[in-house]
């Protein structure tokens, strides 16, 4: 019922010509760049946790509060790393409904995650005022997490999605929330008001640099003349 | 496709081959534009290329290929031509379709009458808004199924069905009974 038609034969000159002067991506790229992006990320949350230490309350703390927010710190980063990481069934990402539940769910989970399992010790130190102790650890999360978003944005490197902005907007929300694994290890300060505008919110302005730079990084600089 | 991805360079043209007339047709009917579907085409595949080394194997290719070409033409009518011609005059004709050099195929009399529907239901595809002409030209003129229409127009599932079957009933609308020829 449909016919096809044929672009000419120039054409296919031109494009052959084209990618004989173009590098292509090695067999395995793909493996290769993930398995240095785990390794580098890894290393990066190590670095930077032996730089800042330890929270002073940590023994102090209570262990199925504290281990319900590592746990699920690290599940919500695993989870959103999958989502915004994978290539999906064709090539093209994880399908809309998936890359939906993960960018708008996720957050809202890691709300009630932080303001009801805050980790609250005996020598957990309450944060007098929530904004002038909330912005240097939103500002660490930002310095922790940029990194690990250029990796991500990295291994993606070359290939095109369904959804570009819900993909970004998904490694976004990945490297803010590894960051915010990290700083809830190290910030001594107790009170959900201080973890949700110190730890969890810098996640928006990442999700929104993810779902930019990938948006925009799919685009051509110029149409090839051929 | 996997000895294009392994890095066998000899399989690239075949790859183009292969790939390369649903490609331009599916951008042809995006953009009405010959030269400007050629050039991206050409893009598109040079996308591939590059990324042949982040190819999964197994993956349907149709799905990968359509989805680059639909960003590209949208960034393209974003940012390079605002103006996007109507001029699909070489588009070949009923009796052109039908005199096409197919030997050991249907009879001419078969042709024409395909040839004669496809081009009503183009034309009246033409009528419809693009979702709804996109989602059932990947479903019932590139066969892809509907988890695949989805991932090249980066919607649900339930939406690509939705327009689909809107454009179907429209489509039996204007087309009466020539449209059972055509599986809801």
């Amino acid at each position: 019922m449909t016919f096809s038609e044929r672009p000419s034969p120039g054409a296919r000159d031109r494009f052959l010509q084209a990618a004989s002067r173009q590098s292509a991506s090695r067999p395995g790229a793909w493996f290769r760049r993930i398995g240095l992006a785990a390794a580098a990320t890894i290393g990066w949350l190590l670095a930077i946790l032996s730089v800042l230490g330890i929270r002073r309350d940590w023994t102090h703390l209570p262990m199925p509060s504290l281990m319900a927010t590592v746990l699920g710190l690290t599940a919500a980063a695993l989870l959103a790393s999958r989502v915004g990481l994978t290539r999906g069934r064709s090539m093209v990402g994880a399908n809309s409904e998936v890359l939906r539940l993960v960018a708008a769910g996720l957050p809202v989970a890691l709300f009630l995650l932080v303001a009801l399992l805050d980790p609250h010790g005996t020598a957990t130190i309450e944060s007098p005022s929530v904004l002038p102790h909330a912005w240097p650890c939103g500002l660490l999360v930002l310095l922790i997490a940029l990194p690990l978003l250029g990796l991500g944005l990295w291994v993606l490197r070359g290939l095109v999605f369904s959804r570009p902005k819900l993909t970004g907007a998904c490694l976004g929300l990945a490297s803010a929330t590894w960051a915010h694994l990290l700083i809830r290890v190290h910030c001594p300060l107790g009170g959900a008001g201080h973890a949700i505008f110190g730890h969890l919110l810098p996640l928006l302005p990442l999700m929104a640099l993810g779902a930019w730079v990938l948006s925009a990084s799919g685009r051509p600089k110029r149409r090839s003349a051929g | 496709m996997a000895r294009f991805a392994a890095g066998d360079d000899a399989a690239l043209a075949e790859a183009y081959d292969l790939g390369s007339p649903s490609v331009f047709t599916f951008l042809l009917r995006l953009c009405r534009d010959r030269a400007l579907a050629e050039d991206l085409t050409q893009e598109t595949f040079l996308r591939i290329h590059r990324a042949r080394g982040l190819y999964r194997t197994g993956a349907p290719v149709l799905p990968w290929a359509y989805t680059i070409a639909r960003r590209l033409f949208l960034d393209s009518v974003r940012s390079h031509r605002p103006e996007i011609h109507d001029s699909l005059d070489e588009r070949p004709t009923a009796e052109e379709l039908a005199t096409a050099d197919d030997s050991a195929q249907p009879s001419a009399e078969e042709l024409l009458a395909d040839a004669e529907l496809a081009q009503a239901v183009g034309d009246a595809l033409d009528k419809l808004p693009q979702a709804q002409a996109l989602a059932f030209r990947l479903l019932k003129g590139d066969g892809l199924s509907v988890a695949e229409a989805a991932e090249v127009m980066g919607t649900s599932k339930g939406a690509v069905k939705l327009r689909a079957h809107r454009a179907y009933l429209a489509l039996r609308a204007l087309l009466g009974k020539r449209m059972e020829r055509i599986n809801p």
